[in-house]
Order: structure tokens, then sequence, then C-alpha cells
């Protein structure tokens, strides 16, 4: 399974990289911001991509909404990753129709296992 | 290869090395705050904040994560208001901030102390260490 992380933090794109690759062999595409992320995607077609919310430039749900707009990469199931923790904030999310909603702070030998029923339940 | 667990705590160190450079950032943002209104500082403190609240446990360090959230609770409001922080709200930035400080160099001390041993061999990351077996 291929995943591109999307995620202005480099310690989170480390420790996603570390989660997914080294826990699950999934392979990992790293993306710093959401222009890059889309191009990445529209590259690579990975199987998920796990988006980061608030990013400077174009945050997580402008770049969920270029790559629904884009029929390149419409089909990919997007994952948010956020450090939000209101319920509200996390309902507005979900609402902008990602294929799920996980939350940081996460634990790494669990995000592997999160992301494929995230991907199962969509 | 390095097990899962070795990785993971080169992770760790790396991100304890390198706390102090988003710490130092941090400080600028609340001087500029203090300095002037700054909505632009204002949404940069409030998403370092959110970071450190995202990824401290992620990386074993709880305490970092709730510090990172109560500084991103000071600042949140604000921002949606686009307000300005209060004298009050910056004096309790600090004070996160100086948390945070003590955290990190709690973590600094404890990442180049025993039980632990150096693994690495790059003399420019001296915390790259990993637990003694």
């Amino acid at each position: 399974m291929r995943i591109l992380i999307i995620d202005d933090e480099p310690n989170i794109r480390r420790i996603v990289q570390m989660a997914l690759a080294r826990v699950d062999a999934m392979e990992v595409l790293e993306a710093p911001s959401g222009t890059d992320g889309i191009r990445k995607a529209r590259e690579s077609h990975p199987d998920a991509i796990l988006l980061d919310v608030m990013m400077p430039g174009l945050d997580g749900p402008s770049t969920l909404a270029a790559l629904k707009s884009d029929p390149g990469t419409a089909a990919i199931p997007v994952i948010f990753l956020t450090a939000k923790a209101v319920l509200s904030e996390l309902e507005q999310l979900r609402d902008l129709g990602p294929a799920g909603v996980l939350t940081k702070p996460f634990d790494p030998m669990a995000l592997a296992g999160q992301v494929r029923a995230t991907l199962r339940e969509s | 290869m390095a097990t899962v667990h070795e990785t993971l705590q080169d992770l760790r160190s790396e991100y304890v090395g390198e706390a102090n450079e988003n710490l130092g950032h941090i400080d600028r943002l609340i001087h500029r705050l203090d300095a002037s209104p700054d909505l632009t500082a204002l949404e940069q403190l409030h998403r370092r904040f959110l970071g450190l609240a995202g990824s401290g446990y992620t990386y074993g360090f709880p305490l970092v994560s709730t510090l990172g959230r109560k500084g991103e609770r000071i600042c949140a409001p604000l921002l949606q208001q686009a307000q300005a922080l209060s004298p009050g709200r910056l004096v309790a930035c600090r004070a996160v901030l100086d948390d945070l400080r003590a955290e990190f160099d709690r973590l600094q001390a404890a990442y180049t102390a025993g039980p632990w041993v150096r693994r690495g061999t790059s003399r420019t990351q001296p915390w790259a260490i990993t637990l003694a077996s």
C-alpha cells in the first residue's frame, strides 16, 4: 500500500514514515505543503493520503477540495490527520467528506492499523 | 538494520534535540506580539503550540502535548475573533514557554545521561542515543 503524507511539520512526516513503513511495510511518500502534495498525488497516485489540517499556504480543507475537484486524484481516499481536539471542529472536518479523521497525537505503533481500519470503513 | 524500537528511539532523540529551535521561534513570536498586535504572528504562535500538542505525545512525551495544548487554547479563541493577545494572555503564553523549556531541558538531560548509551557516531548529534541492552 502506498500512502502520501502531507504535513508541514518534518517531525510528523518522519514519525508517520516510520510508523507506516517500518511497522506495516507501507510505501510512504512525503509532501511538506498542500501544493506539493497535490502535485505528488497527481504523479504517484497513492492508495490513500494522510492530510494535515493546519498548514501555511494551502490548508488541509483547501487541499482536499483541490484533490476532489481533479479527476486524476478525486478517487484517492483522504484521511485528515489533525491536532484539533474540539469535537465540533472534528465534525466540521468530517462534513468535508474525507475518508476519515485521525487525531494527533497518535500512537506510532498503532497508526498503520488505524489507517487500514479507516480505509475499510470508508 | 535497526529495529523499530531503535528507530523510534533515534527519532525521539532527534525530536528532543530540535526542540530549542522551535522554542526559540515561539519566544520570538511572543516578543513580536508583545511589541504590537500582529495576527500573522498570533497565527504562527497558535500553529507552533498546536504542533507541539500533536507531536509531543506521539513521540512519547505527554507533558509536551499537554503544554502545547495549553498554549494553543490561549491563542485559538483570539484567532477566531481576530483579537490581539491581552497582557495577561501574553504572560500565560510566556509561562507555557517556560514550562516547555523546563520539560525539554529535563528530556535533553535524560537523553544524554545513563542508562542510555550512544548509538550514533555523529559528534554533532550527541543526543543520538538508545537504551543500553
